[in-house]
């Protein structure tokens, strides 16, 4: 499976100490992502292209098992996309 | 001119006809009651706000009145309308003055979203803002009710009102609502603070309101930029204990305390990011009003 973040321009988001903060602009939710689900969405947001989550899990310096948990998460509440094989 | 330059039939006559013009900091109210316990309310608690000429503009205009019709005879119950609409059910007469004040902060709160509004005290001292964002029962506005007894400037018990454009926190400037147990804490530990009476057995338990110290309703227009935020939570018996609190925590809360934050969109979340980031943030926990009193003072020294 490969994930990406939303698009950008749908987003607003702004770090807060070691904690994300986003505002979805396509649902008017607010979120706050703190480490390690931050670091995660972060690598996904500079990406800005689909991503396996070992390329997430390089990319953000967390562990596999630990992106493997989020991505699912961040799916749900609307701030990422799956594409499945 | 202010409430307390009235005569009291005077007052009587403007609340009975027309309607008295109260400016409470941003807000002007036009309110119409022949109730004698919202005039005593008013002539007590108001005492110093400002009374705008009867023809001048006004914000909202209420009234709280007994209810007609047959049922008068079996209960006495006053409603509180807006703009000639009713939105909320009857309560008991005896609870007139505090159904006046609780529609007020519905007025503003419903109303008013020129600016952010969050559920907060705010209280200032030397130009710096302390924001008490918290939900009902928190201590807040005890809280509030001290600093204010202690020289630290009210801007609300209850409704932090936030300007856009400038991030400075606007002042409405009006009584304190005390709850059960804060009633006397507050007494005990500030004896001169006015206290109107107190009115048992509504939705909240006993009421009483706390009338805003001279200064703060001398200086409602001017405003305040946050800097500090604390959330309180009293616990019964708690030794008093003040931890930071991580800013993208101190955010969520501000955004779950706020009424019309999904209003302001894009604009309302950049405007909660700055002010959480200019603000010290902070959790107070505290079982005793003069140690969370004494703890900010520290924080503001």
């Amino acid at each position: 499976m490969r994930w990406r973040a939303i698009p950008s321009r749908e987003l607003s988001w702004h770090r807060l100490e070691s904690a994300l903060v986003l505002r979805n602009e396509r649902t008017g939710s607010t979120h706050l992502l703190e480490p390690p689900a931050g670091e995660v969405f972060r690598a996904l947001l500079q990406a800005a292209a689909w991503m396996t989550a070992e390329d997430v899990a390089r990319a953000s310096d967390e562990a596999l098992a630990i992106v493997a948990d989020v991505l699912p998460e961040l799916v749900r509440l609307g701030l990422a996309e799956v594409q499945s094989p | 001119m202010n409430v307390a330059e009235l005569p009291l039939a005077e007052l009587a006559r403007r609340l009975v006809g027309s309607g008295l013009r109260l400016r409470t900091g941003a807000v002007v109210t036009q309110i119409r009651s022949s109730i004698a316990a919202v005039r005593d309310g008013i002539a007590l608690l108001y005492a110093e706000h400002p009374v705008e000429p009867d023809e001048g503009f006004a914000d909202f205009r209420v009234r709280i009145a007994l209810r007609g019709g047959p049922r008068r005879w079996i209960k006495r119950q006053v409603s509180f309308q807006f703009e000639g609409t009713a939105p909320f059910h009857p309560l008991p007469a005896a609870q007139a003055y505090p159904v006046l004040e609780w529609g007020l902060n519905w007025c503003v709160s419903a109303n008013c979203h020129q600016y952010l509004i969050l559920h907060a005290a705010v209280l200032e001292r030397a130009g710096r803002a302390l924001l008490l964002p918290a939900p009902p029962g928190s201590g807040k506005s005890t809280l509030a009710a001290g600093l204010a007894a202690r020289g630290w400037r009210l801007l609300s018990d209850e409704l932090a009102l936030i300007d856009p454009g400038t991030s400075s926190l606007v002042s409405l400037a009006r009584p304190i609502s005390l709850k059960n147990a804060s009633i006397e804490a507050v007494q005990r530990f500030a004896p001169g603070a006015v206290m109107g009476a107190v009115v048992h057995d509504t939705l909240k338990g006993s009421v009483a309101h706390m009338k805003p110290p001279s200064e703060s309703t001398r200086r409602a227009p001017e405003r305040a930029l946050p800097a500090w935020i604390v959330l309180p939570r009293y616990e019964a018996q708690a030794p008093r204990r003040l931890e930071r609190l991580p800013k993208g925590r101190a955010f969520m809360h501000l955004a779950d305390n706020a009424f019309n934050y999904h209003l302001h969109g894009r604009k309302g979340f950049e405007l909660l990011v700055g002010l959480v980031e200019r603000c010290a943030c902070y959790e107070l926990s505290y079982g005793e009003l003069a140690q969370a009193v004494e703890q900010c003072e520290r924080l503001a020294a």
